[in-house]
């Protein structure tokens, strides 16, 4: 095989398993990004047998829904005629007939299975399964009529008879069994027999992986990381004696003897195992999906080149399937040498296992003919009797003929198509209820302001919607929803931070640098700020060495060791005091310096720049200042009757203690706070010159509008402002307007919140509710300080006038836009390629981690440790967690977050959005693909129209 | 049985214990919570009365500076974990075991560190074994866990057995279960000791370095982190320098026991000095955490047989408060980094090897003046191995104006150090100087540290580090040995896979329900 083709063979083994962003900046992606060309169910079926991950809650779980009324009845029927099977037809019984439907329908409710031949006597002697009806408490006559029923019906003797049963012929044993389809000869190993080959090389891979891509847990780092991981690996595990733990014999030779390059050290491994080159693909493919979260890092790091770890210590997929396979090579060896004393190669080992499987077959078949069919055929008709509430007689009346077809209906409907019907209904259950709110809202439509005191823009978050509606109720205010980032991508650098961000959705990468810099006149305080913060790096570093330090930590330990418990009892038993004296004290060390954020091009060098040095050129020409703002306002509507204040309100979380902090902040910020952007946009509004062009553009601005930038807290739901020192003394008492009426606000939403968020004491005032999720916001000991976008379910976009008073639960993404100010569809384009793909995104990423919390998501946040400062593993070993912890969607024994595919509600002409989708390969693949719900909203006549994966429209009845 | 109200206070600690954990499984897990929090303040406000409480009369307690600030200690660090938990566990289904299983196993350490009766510590030093194993295994499906618990488990075992034997002996020389009537005849200075002693005084130093997880029983406690952060933080600070409590319990005996302190100075020594090697190459939080409380244990266990009962008592509250801290916060771990990554520290300054060659020789001077090293003058030697310390790490920092700052803050520690130290001093057992081997042998391990660390700080590149990584990157292959020979012994029953066949048998009699 060339070198080429092998590359190409890793690239598409490797494009299953999404990329894993360092913990640093948690970005909400989907897990099966790889696997978004295939159509949703099919993709989570390849992805269930290549992770071993689940794509759907259980069956039992949907049922469980259905029983409590989550989702409709009509909704059932409704998503069985969309997806359910194809088959017609009907029988006749005595008085009634029984319709492919009906029976389907039962089929999907109650689950009318087979059953393993060996529980059959437990279900006859200990559930009386045939003295007592389905799920009833007490025996009843008829019941045991039925089973004779069903088994006449079916041409079948009682088993429990003991008569003479037929051994079915044994199946012809194969000349050879063959590997699985995305299986390794480890995964064999391990299904076959119990000698834990796979959990070995993981143990070794983990071992060196974890020690390579550590980014400054060690005080002591692994050498010669410079060389690359597979060169390092080679140079340090030669000497490491695991390996000849694990018993592979010349252990050092082996190692020494690999090629020094990593792709022909793959060829060598594979041509060892004697895989068929025609399975390369599929074999590397499982190989790499073995341990998805390392995998996944490394192809973020490969993927980024120009990541300063990276530059220094180069890993990528290749490296690592090297070294993977070398372990694979070497343990199945060693494990087939211990079974059996074969080689370990594919065509050895395939020939043992057939050997080995028809020998099993027989002790697999041992239920006669006749006991195997009463089990699998009489056992599911006696079952759908009862569901239909047959009579013994309805029952007998039916013809083997008959009996057959309905066996027919029900194989036609295999539990595994259940799931993607259930998910339908559950869907269709949501759309309905929101849908059908959204409908009688409409009756009630306000008529807009006179002139508001003030407009503010919130992030598309489904948090903000809640907020904007409590805000709004406060006075006289217009919200709007616009992406986080306020359309301005930078990478900016905070004030005394060594380190720039980039502050914009991952799709995108920032061109221009922006700088937080101290304002003018203030050298007391900045002199009184740079000895504190020497004094507080100096004490924070040297802990940290200190900590790392293996003379200094025996010392430090005694020196310092009781003052923890003053930080012990002040961060349990005091929380709030104790952050407050925090502050202070940091406060007392650093004093506050006021800053201004530098917007426009700057070629002098930057002042107090210290740190990594700024990359990109600083800053925006007026030319671009004023498109970012006119596009912003063009883009959710704003475009006349300006309030005296439009305020610009950012998000961030603050929580303490919490590796996951990132997931709660803003998506469309990179998983960073918002509040740069907002005051760069800010600041690029009032500036008279950008007033003036956007006036030559035809967007007036009138001059007593002043944009005032703002972050809203999501955890302790307060907000601050930013910038007032620009503020213009006119606005001053409106801002206190403005500031009592977010403070209302807040503790409005935060009582809402306490409702559903754990813990939260029951029956408080917004006050109390206020001050409680504040002191979550500083609470070390909690697992959910606010449940994040979790319930995310929909993303509207449209004009606030669609939803404006409706309380809609904090479930939808709200993008403002009016489609009357765009008929060509150009700004409704630039919304679903960008702030909807974001969207997809975050529901999809919600969405797995719900359904399968261990392999998708992150598992129980109670048992993770941090590794490498990259990451968490579920205690002292194991693959890299990616996704959303158990606890950012769960609630205890129920789903909090309800997974379900991101229904997109546009208001505009059905025609734009179907001319945006065909001209957008993406779009295209999330609506044909079925990875997103499509509603549109007739903006005249209220109707809504459902897009089809097929790009058809039908009408939506409500 | 006659007795006044410390003795009332001292059996009510273990009571509310019980109590708490008798109720909290009954009633759901918010009003659960409560219970234990109530039960776990209540213990540690009686814990703290009885630090000022008359001597009890019964004879069934012990009431010594020691047993006061132990108890106080545990029942702090229990109340923090309790409090602590409630948030954290929050949803989880099992709570009502855990709340059952964390106030049993705190009820059974009061009673070990305030009983006067042999037969009873060692049942309820057992009874802490049991009950932390539930909470080891509070997840019982995951394999790893399975597996340290297990060893964690026979390691138990056979330091109750060390223990045992060693009451045995100690009853046929004195005739007596009481600690305090089997310890009453060693106060005198010069006392020897016969050979059931000597062998005492073995297995009770056996029991307290596997309960303290020195090598090569250790690995357990580094796997054991696959239990919830708050039972880390549990074991870590309440449980684990039990074998520190022993010791200094049964200080008066193994003041006099040699070969005893031979064996925890080699034992605990050696551990002591790779472990906190091996602490440096960890990449992940909590196995860090782990490994340096192996390391911390190990020097807390040298002090001991050193004689230096008011350094170890001193060393064992602050390390507890410090690696309960250091668990409960270990989730705010990628922050720190970030803040860490922005400034990495310097490499060496050129002048950090004759500044290591003057602290090497400033170490034989203070041997060559016998005696200097355990009187207080080693505080000087602190402090200039403080500052030197603190310089070589931050050269970076290190810029105009920062010199007076580091000398500052090591001054600062070192003053807080020495209170500290006679404080406790104070409060302990008192303290006997080593012999002259012991302190040799001590200088020598330091040394070894002190050329590790130079090693890595000023040619981190060369082959004899390298080599060395290698070897304490793989924890130089103890547990992987320690856990083949005990399993060889008693093999462990883990949680099985489940098979496909199981899987579909399973599902389908949920389904017929």
């Amino acid at each position: 095989m060339t070198s080429a083709t092998l590359k190409q063979h890793i690239e598409a083994a490797a494009a299953p398993v999404s990329q894993f962003w360092p913990m640093k900046g948690f970005v909400s992606h989907n897990p099966l990004q790889g696997l978004e060309h295939l159509p949703f169910d099919e993709a989570f079926r390849e992805a269930a047998n290549l992770f071993g991950a689940a794509g759907y809650l259980p069956l039992t779980e949907y049922r469980a829904l259905h029983w409590t009324g989550r989702i409709d009845a009509a909704s059932v029927q409704q998503a069985l005629r969309r997806c359910g099977p194809a088959d017609k037809g009907c029988i006749s019984l005595l008085s009634r007939s029984l319709s492919a439907g009906q029976v389907q329908h039962l089929h999907l409710l109650h689950g009318i299975d087979a059953l393993p031949p060996a529980l059959f006597d437990w279900q006859v002697t200990q559930q009386k399964a045939l003295e007592r009806p389905r799920g009833g408490a007490s025996v009843s006559a008829e019941i045991p009529a039925l089973w004779q029923a069903a088994l006449a019906s079916l041409g079948l003797d009682d088993p429990r008879l003991g008569l003479p049963d037929a051994v079915p012929s044994r199946a012809q044993p194969s000349a050879e069994a063959d590997l699985p389809f995305q299986r390794c000869l480890s995964d064999w190993l391990d299904e076959t027999g119990d000698d834990g080959v796979v959990s070995a090389i993981d143990a070794q891979v983990i071992k060196w992986v974890s020690a390579f891509v550590d980014e400054g847990m060690a005080g002591w780092v692994m050498p010669s990381k410079q060389a690359g991981f597979f060169s390092a690996w080679r140079e340090l595990s030669q000497y490491d004696s695991s390996g000849r733990l694990l018993g592979i014999s010349a252990f050092k030779e082996k190692v020494r003897a690999l090629p020094g390059d990593a792709e022909t050290c793959i060829q060598r491994c594979m041509e060892a195992l004697q895989v068929p080159e025609a399975r390369w693909s599929d074999y590397l493919a499982r190989t790499l999906a073995q341990l998805p979260g390392w995998t996944g890092l490394i192809r973020w790091r490969s993927e980024n080149p120009d990541d300063p770890i990276q530059k220094h210590n180069p890993i990528d997929v290749s490296q690592y399937l090297a070294v993977r396979l070398f372990y694979e090579v070497q343990l199945v060896e060693l494990a087939a040498q211990r079974r059996w004393g074969i080689a370990g190669t594919l065509p050895a080992i395939s020939r043992r296992l057939a050997r080995a499987e028809s020998a099993g077959q027989g002790a697999l078949l041992a239920a006669g003919a006749n006991a195997g069919r009463v089990c699998r055929d009489g056992w599911r008709l006696f079952q759908l009797a009862q569901l239909l509430k047959l009579s013994a007689d309805e029952l007998g009346s039916l013809r083997q003929q008959d009996a057959n077809t309905v066996l027919a209906w029900l194989d036609a409907f295999p539990p595994e198509d259940h799931q993607r019907v259930w998910l339908e209904a559950y869907e269709d259950s949501f759309r309905r209820r929101l849908l059908g709110k959204i409908a009688e809202h409409r009756a009630a439509e306000e008529s807009r302001l006179e002139r508001p005191l003030a407009q503010a823009a919130f992030c598309i978050d489904v948090r903000s919607e809640p907020f904007r509606r409590h805000f709004e109720a406060t006075g006289p205010f217009e919200t709007f929803g616009y992406a986080g980032f306020f359309g301005i991508p930078i990478d900016h650098r905070s004030f005394d931070s060594g380190e720039s961000f980039p502050l914009c959705p991952v799709l995108l990468s920032p061109a221009k640098a922006t700088l937080e810099v101290p304002r003018g006149g203030q050298d007391d305080a900045l002199a009184r700020y740079a000895s504190g913060s020497r004094w507080q790096q100096l004490g924070e570093h040297l802990f940290h060495d200190l900590k790392h330090n293996p003379i200094a930590a025996f010392l430090l330990v005694d020196v310092l060791g009781l003052f923890f418990s003053v930080a012990l009892i002040g961060k349990t038993l005091l929380r709030r005091p104790y952050a407050a004296l925090a502050r202070a004290a940091r406060r007392l060390f650093r004093r506050p310096v006021a800053t201004a954020l530098e917007v426009d091009a700057g070629e002098a060098p930057a002042p107090y720049v210290t740190g990594l040095p700024i990359e990109l050129s600083r800053g925006f020409s007026l030319e671009q200042q004023a498109d970012f703002v006119e596009g912003g306002l063009r883009t959710i509507g704003l475009v006349e009757n300006f309030g005296r204040f439009v305020v610009l309100c950012g998000h961030g979380s603050s929580t303490d203690n919490n590796p996951y902090a990132a997931a709660l902040d803003c998506g469309a910020c990179g998983g960073r706070h918002g509040d740069p952007n907002a005051r760069a946009f800010a600041a690029m509004a009032n500036k008279p010159a950008v007033r003036a062009e956007l006036a030559r553009r035809g967007l007036a601005v009138p001059d007593d509008t002043w944009f005032l930038p703002a972050k809203h807290d999501t955890t302790a739901d307060t907000v601050a402002f930013y910038d007032l020192a620009d503020l213009p003394g006119s606005h001053q008492q409106d801002l206190e307007i403005l500031r009592r009426s977010f403070l209302q606000a807040g503790q409005k939403l935060a009582l809402e919140r306490c409702a559903s968020l754990p813990g939260a004491p029951a029956r408080m005032s917004p006050a109390q509710a206020h001050a409680h999720v504040g002191s979550r916001a500083v609470d070390w000991a909690t697992t959910r300080p606010e449940w994040g976008l979790s319930g995310n379910a929909a993303f509207i976009i449209g004009r606030r006038a669609v939803t404006r008073g409706l309380d809609i639960g904090g479930r939808c993404f709200l993008h403002s836009y009016d489609a009357s100010t765009d008929p060509e569809g150009a700004i409704l384009e630039k919304i679903m390629t960008a702030p909807l793909v974001v969207g997809e995104w975050i529901n999809m990423q919600y969405y797995t981690s719900a359904t399968d919390p261990w392999k998708y998501g992150s598992g129980s946040k109670v048992i993770h440790n941090v590794v490498g400062g990259i990451g968490v593993m579920y205690g002292s070993q194991s693959d890299l967690a990616t996704g959303l912890p158990l606890q950012t969607v769960n609630d205890g024994a129920s789903h909090y977050h309800e997974p379900m595919r991101l229904l997109t509600i546009i208001e505009a002409e059905a025609l734009v959005v179907a001319a945006i989708i065909a001209r957008h390969a993406i779009l295209q693949q999330f609506f044909h693909k079925g990875w997103l719900n499509l509603v549109v909203l007739d903006r005249h006549t209220g109707a809504f129209q459902r897009y089809n994966t097929d790009a058809s429209w039908e009408a939506v009845a409500l | 049985m006659t007795g006044n109200w410390t003795d009332l206070a001292l059996l009510l600690v273990p009571l509310v214990y019980l109590l708490s954990a008798g109720l909290a499984g009954l009633t759901g897990p918010r009003a659960g919570w409560r219970l234990v929090q109530g039960g776990s303040g209540l213990a540690l406000a009686l814990a703290l009365v009885l630090d000022f409480a008359p001597a009890p009369v019964s004879g069934w307690f012990l009431h010594d500076p020691l047993n006061s600030i132990v108890l106080s200690l545990v029942a702090f660090v229990g109340l923090v974990v309790a409090r602590f938990s409630t948030h954290y566990l929050e949803g989880d289904t099992g709570q009502d075991r855990f709340q059952r299983w964390l106030q049993l196993t705190l009820a059974c350490v009061a009673v070990v560190v305030t009983t006067n009766h042999f037969l009873v510590l060692l049942l309820a030093w057992a009874g802490i074994s049991l009950s932390m194993h539930r909470l080891l295994m509070f997840y019982p499906e995951r394999k790893r866990a399975a597996l340290a618990a297990h060893k964690k488990f026979l390691f138990a075992r056979l330091a109750e057995l060390c223990l045992a034997a060693a009451g045995c002996l100690l009853y046929l020389e004195h005739g007596t279960l009481y600690i305090d009537g089997m310890l009453a005849g060693y106060g005198a200075p010069g006392t020897t000791l016969g050979l059931r002693e000597q062998l005492a005084a073995l297995l009770i130093a056996s029991a307290a370095m596997i309960k303290c997880a020195q090598f090569p029983m250790h690995g357990w406690l580094i796997q054991v982190v696959e239990a919830p952060t708050p039972v880390s933080a549990l074991l870590h600070a309440g449980i684990i320098n039990l074998g520190g409590y022993l010791l200094l319990l049964m200080a008066p005996l193994m003041v006099h026991a040699a070969p005893a302190k031979g064996l925890l100075l080699v034992v605990a020594g050696l551990t002591c000095v790779i472990a906190a090697l091996i602490t440096m190459t960890r990449v992940s939080i909590k196995v860090l955490l782990a490994w340096s409380t192996v390391a911390q244990m190990g020097l807390m266990l040298v002090e001991c047989a050193l004689g230096q009962y008011g350094l170890a008592l001193l060393h064992l509250v602050a390390h507890s408060c410090y690696k309960a801290y250091c668990f409960l916060a270990a989730g705010g771990q990628v922050e720190a980094y970030l803040r860490q990554r922005l400034a990495p520290p310097a490499p060496a300054p050129r002048w950090a090897a004759p500044g290591f060659a003057v602290a090497v020789l400033a170490l034989f001077g203070g041997l060559a003046v016998p005696g200097l090293l355990a009187a207080d003058a080693s505080l000087w030697l602190l402090f200039a191995l403080m500052a030197l310390v603190l310089v070589s790490e931050r050269g970076s920092v290190l810029v105009r104006g920062s010199a007076l700052r580091v000398l500052a803050v090591a001054g600062a520690l070192t003053i807080a150090y020495a209170l500290q130290k006679l404080l406790f001093t104070a409060l302990a057992p008192a303290a006997a100087a080593p012999g002259l081997a012991a302190t040799f042998w001590c200088m020598a391990l330091f040394l070894g540290l002190l050329g590790a660390y130079w090693l890595l700080r000023c040619r981190p590149d060369s082959p004899l580090a390298r080599r060395l990584y290698r070897n304490l990157y793989a924890g130089l292959y103890l547990d992987e040995w320690s856990t083949r020979i005990t399993l060889a012994i008693w093999p462990a029953k883990l949680p099985l896979r489940a098979t496909s066949k199981q899987v579909l048998t399973i599902k389908s009699l949920e389904a017929t329900r």
